[in-house]
């Protein structure tokens, strides 16, 4: 049986990578795997299955390199200098900008012939993440939403009755203001607000009916609905008072406030969790689907696949390694994530009940991703947000102000 | 007396030069080329550079951003470079009396400039939250009345208020580099001849005027390097706001040097990165010049 697995193993790496492999198995195949550092959950994750993954495939050696920081800039400097790690994690932000210089292998034909790695065995949105015209370049590890996080014992304690699906965003806020004890030391808020990012703003924005882009391209941003849910959002810091900054009270994001239980309620994404976890692993808290808005939801979904160099030289092996990692035995391991299979999803949030408001998000949620030029158009969404919350701006103009520096982009 | 060079010798200079000069070569000058060539095209790394001509230059000159940055950079440049030479005499005038524990606070103020620039940046982070240490120093000295009176919330997030954010940055900067040139200055109090000083005693001289019309004068070459060094380090500030600001908030920290960046490896724009450079580059060989003539040599 194993001798059989093992044939099978060196006929592919001997198709994929040409004379490399030598009978005898005295040459191995050497690949590079890279992703960027996330949480210590996921780098030993990673170091475990390449471990297992080199055992069982003796032609073939694999050396992780988790990169700890500037994940982007580097993987595209490596690509560019062809020096590209042979799988690699790609980021659903950078699916498009990346697809559209040509440097990424599509897979199709792989999946075509894998009997364990099928298109419809994954979470569909994830796939359509990374789909363009028709191919698949990448085959989704992972992902996660926006939840709404809240504090059990603050809510307890201002006996208010703890958040569900059913929550509006005009309930959330009625519900931060009762839960406000500014005058309390530490000083305790309804609501904790990124400050630089757009990646809460935009959700809350789509949820008033504003939307990013219109049929031809263009920036609506700046519309009614647009400057409404800013003023909204921004407001809860302003007028209310019931949300805090997370540099307020000396901290560097929301996910932190809420662990020092400064903030009783937050938006953040399931990377909170093991964060809790292991950071303040006091707190009573649960999870549920971010409270719809006058138009109805939305939610980001964040998500990363593994993906290939157009250069790489030992594409079979790289394969090999993409539907190793992507397998259900693989993802069964997962705990940091919800993982991108379907049957492993739904088992993900049978087991992790605080995950099933993640999933549900998934439901509706669009990619964190936005053109070829994405990383322009959230800068210029972030100085946005930011300048309503220094009170530098008002929203109107500041949605002005981006979406001319959107348009002067190029847009998507 | 200008001796004749004799062939013979002059080969075996070069021949011992030639390692240096390989490595220079390939390491700062074809590079230098290298950007300069691309600084007129456009060039994502990509696709092979495109000949643009002047565009570059020609979109840096209309783009608000450079101008944020120059203008940041020259603010910075100007207050730091003044404080830290200011703070760096000073405290070399100090240490050069007879102090008890002299050794042991020349070691204090030279640590920073031999600590990583990076750590420090971190360390001075938490100290500028604005539930950090400098805060609660400043209300226990009860001077943030006289921030309030500056307009400022107290207590300041130091970091995130665009009004003060390049300014911490400079604080931090003046700390850390200060005690580096303290040391430079000091070696050249010792160059200067006791004997000037003993003349100037018989004369009558006050110590002030040993001060103003002996130690300073002497100290002339000493302060062109002090000033030159402070400034090419402050047009080229980097790390700091990288790890401190990213730029932000709203710009206020954006210096030329992390633009550069940005649109190079953020952006990648190699080609405007590369004119962003070149023009940083031309503004720091004229302010030296400019140094060199006020200071002369």
């Amino acid at each position: 049986m194993i001798a059989r697995k093992r044939a099978g193993i060196f006929l592919a790496v001997l198709l994929g990578s040409g004379c490399q492999v030598h009978p005898g198995g005295a040459r191995v195949v050497n690949l590079r795997f890279s992703g960027y550092a996330g949480n210590p959950a996921e780098t030993d994750l990673m170091a475990k299955l390449v471990t297992e993954f080199n055992r069982s495939h003796p032609g073939i050696h694999v050396g992780y390199e988790p990169v700890p920081s500037q994940y982007d800039s580097k993987l595209l400097a490596m690509l560019a200098s062809h020096a590209a790690p042979d799988v690699f994690y790609l980021d659903a932000a950078q699916f498009e900008p990346l697809w559209r210089k040509h440097v990424l292998e599509p897979l199709d034909a792989f999946v075509a012939r894998s009997r364990t790695t099928r298109r419809h065995d994954f979470v569909g949105s994830l796939v359509r993440a990374f789909s363009a015209k028709g191919h698949l370049y990448g085959i989704p590890k992972d992902f996660n939403t926006l939840a709404l996080f809240y504090n059990k014992t603050l809510f307890d304690r201002a006996q208010q009755p703890y958040p569900d699906a059913t929550w509006t965003l005009a309930r959330l806020r009625r519900a931060a203001i009762a839960l406000t004890r500014p005058q309390a030391r530490p000083p305790q808020y309804g609501f904790a607000l990124t400050d630089g990012d757009p990646d809460r703003y935009i959700p809350i924005a789509r949820e008033f009916g504003a939307a990013l882009f219109d049929a031809r391209g263009d920036c609506t941003i700046a519309s009614p609905a647009g400057i409404g849910a800013l003023s909204w959002y921004a407001g809860l810091a302003g007028k209310d008072g019931c949300a805090v900054y997370p540099s307020e009270v000396g901290s560097s994001w929301t996910g932190d406030v809420f662990g020092r239980q400064q903030a009783a309620m937050v938006f953040e994404g399931g990377w909170l969790i093991p964060y809790l976890a292991r950071a303040y692993p006091g707190v009573r808290y649960g999870t549920t689907e971010l409270p719809a808005g006058p138009a109805g939801r939305s939610n980001f979904l964040f998500t990363v696949a593994y993906a290939m160099p157009k250069a790489c030289r030992h594409k079979a092996a790289a394969w090999k390694l993409i539907s190793y990692l992507t397998s259900s035995a693989a993802e069964a391991q997962v705990t940091f994530a919800v993982p991108s299979r379907k049957a492993a999803s739904a088992r993900y949030a049978e087991q992790h009940p605080r995950y099933r408001a993640i999933l549900a998000g998934a439901r509706y949620a669009r990619p964190f991703a936005f053109g070829p030029e994405g990383g322009r158009v959230v800068d210029r969404l972030g100085e946005a947000v930011q300048k309503v919350f220094l009170g530098a701006s008002s929203p109107r103009r500041a949605l002005l102000a981006a979406a001319a520096g959107i348009a002067a982009i190029g847009g998507q | 007396m200008v001796r004749k060079s004799v062939p013979g010798e002059t080969l075996a200079a070069y021949t011992f030069l030639a390692p240096f000069l390989a490595l220079l070569g390939i390491f700062a000058l074809w590079p230098l080329g290298q950007a300069f060539w691309l600084s007129f095209h456009a060039f994502d790394l990509f696709s092979p550079p495109r000949w643009i001509g002047l565009a570059n230059y020609r979109r840096l000159l209309t783009q608000g951003d450079f101008w944020i940055s120059i203008k940041n950079t020259f603010v910075y440049t100007g207050v730091v470079v003044s404080a830290q030479t200011a703070l760096a005499l000073g405290l070399a005038l100090l240490m050069d009396q007879q102090l008890r524990g002299k050794t042991f606070f020349r070691v204090a103020f030279f640590l920073p400039s031999v600590t990583s620039s990076v750590a420090i940046a971190l360390i001075f982070t938490f100290l500028f939250v604005k539930t950090g240490f400098l805060n609660a120093a400043l209300a226990w000295l009860h001077l943030d009345v006289v921030l309030r009176g500056f307009g400022l919330q107290t207590p300041v997030d130091w970091l995130g208020n665009p009004r003060t954010a390049l300014w911490a940055i400079m604080a931090q900067n003046v700390w850390s580099t200060a005690g580096f040139f303290m040391i430079v200055f000091l070696a050249g109090l010792q160059a200067i001849p006791e004997t000037l000083f003993e003349a100037a005693r018989v004369d009558g001289a006050s110590r002030r005027q040993l001060l103003w019309h002996v130690t300073l004068p002497q100290l002339r070459p000493t302060l062109f390097f002090v000033v030159t060094m402070g400034m090419i380090g402050c047009f080229q500030v980097f790390d700091q706001v990288y790890v401190m600001t990213d730029g932000g908030p709203l710009k206020a920290t954006l210096t030329t040097a992390y633009l550069v960046y940005k649109e190079a490896f953020v952006n990648f724009n190699m080609g405007y990165a590369c004119a962003i450079a070149f023009v940083l580059a031309t503004i720091i060989f004229a302010c030296t010049m400019v140094q060199k003539r006020l200071l002369g040599e």
